[in-house]
């Protein structure tokens, strides 16, 4: 497996947790199951963190596999 | 020689920073763990812990792999890339996904079951086509873009729109499935 290859892998994958963290995020603020403070702070956590794997996605380059 | 001393200053506080920071990500993971396992009655509270451990996980091994490979720098402004707001300013994508949830979180908050209605309108199985759909344009357009096949900053910006919308999709199977459940 070469740089290219593994920096394409570790984008897609960035991206489709950032999806998928954003969503838990999105519905633990609609339900709010633990409670309003703490779903409140889950959910924010959760969307900052979809947010920083969507930044990063963009920075998986080639040279940071080599 | 000035400015080398000061460059060394603010790469040892960078690399301090980032230590803290990877600590930090470290106790909120356990705390996080701790508390998270009190309530793993639930569904939700077993995905949520599932994708907690997976986004600490990710994020402290990119946050050591880019120490590894050198590429926290003394003109950074957040670990990993040289210098974010600058790419900030210049990534049309990120600014049509800002844009998508800005949009749509103001959506959700004025009609908070808006997805939930539209699954209920479309049937599971097309909701979750248009998903996936969603889920793979930006690889699709990233793969496209480096064959040179497209161009331009306009579908930078479309692509980064659609992909926010399926954050809220997620939700909103999320919360199907706690309701069917």
């Amino acid at each position: 497996m070469d740089a290219r290859l593994k920096s394409t892998i570790v984008g897609i994958y960035l991206v489709l947790l950032s999806a998928v963290s954003g969503g838990v995020g999105i519905s633990v603020l609609q339900v709010k199951p633990f409670g309003f403070l703490d779903s409140v702070i889950v959910g924010v956590a959760f969307i900052l963190g979809s947010i920083v794997c969507w930044g990063w996605a963009c920075f998986a380059r080639k040279e940071l596999f080599e | 020689m000035q400015e080398k001393n000061s460059s060394n200053k603010r790469n040892s506080f960078l690399f301090f920073i980032t230590f803290l920071g990877i600590v930090l990500a470290f106790l909120f993971a356990s705390l996080f763990s701790m508390v998270m396992l009190y309530y793993t009655g639930t569904i939700l509270s077993k995905i949520v812990l599932t994708i907690c451990i997976i986004l600490l996980g990710t994020i402290v091994g990119i946050l050591v792999q880019a120490f590894v490979k050198k590429e926290i720098v003394s003109r950074s402004y957040f670990p990993l890339c040289h210098d974010l707001l600058h790419e900030f300013t210049l990534c049309a994508r990120c600014k049509g996904f800002y844009l998508g949830l800005a949009l749509f979180t103001a959506l959700v908050a004025t009609r908070n079951s808006l997805f939930l209605d539209f699954l209920n309108v479309v049937g599971i199985f097309p909701y979750t086509v248009i998903l996936v759909l969603l889920l793979l344009t930006v690889p699709i357009h990233g793969a496209a873009r480096r064959l040179r096949l497209v161009d331009g900053t306009i579908l930078l910006h479309v692509v980064g729109f659609l992909f926010s919308i399926s954050l809220y999709q997620i939700a909103g199977l999320i919360v199907r499935l706690l309701y069917s459940a």
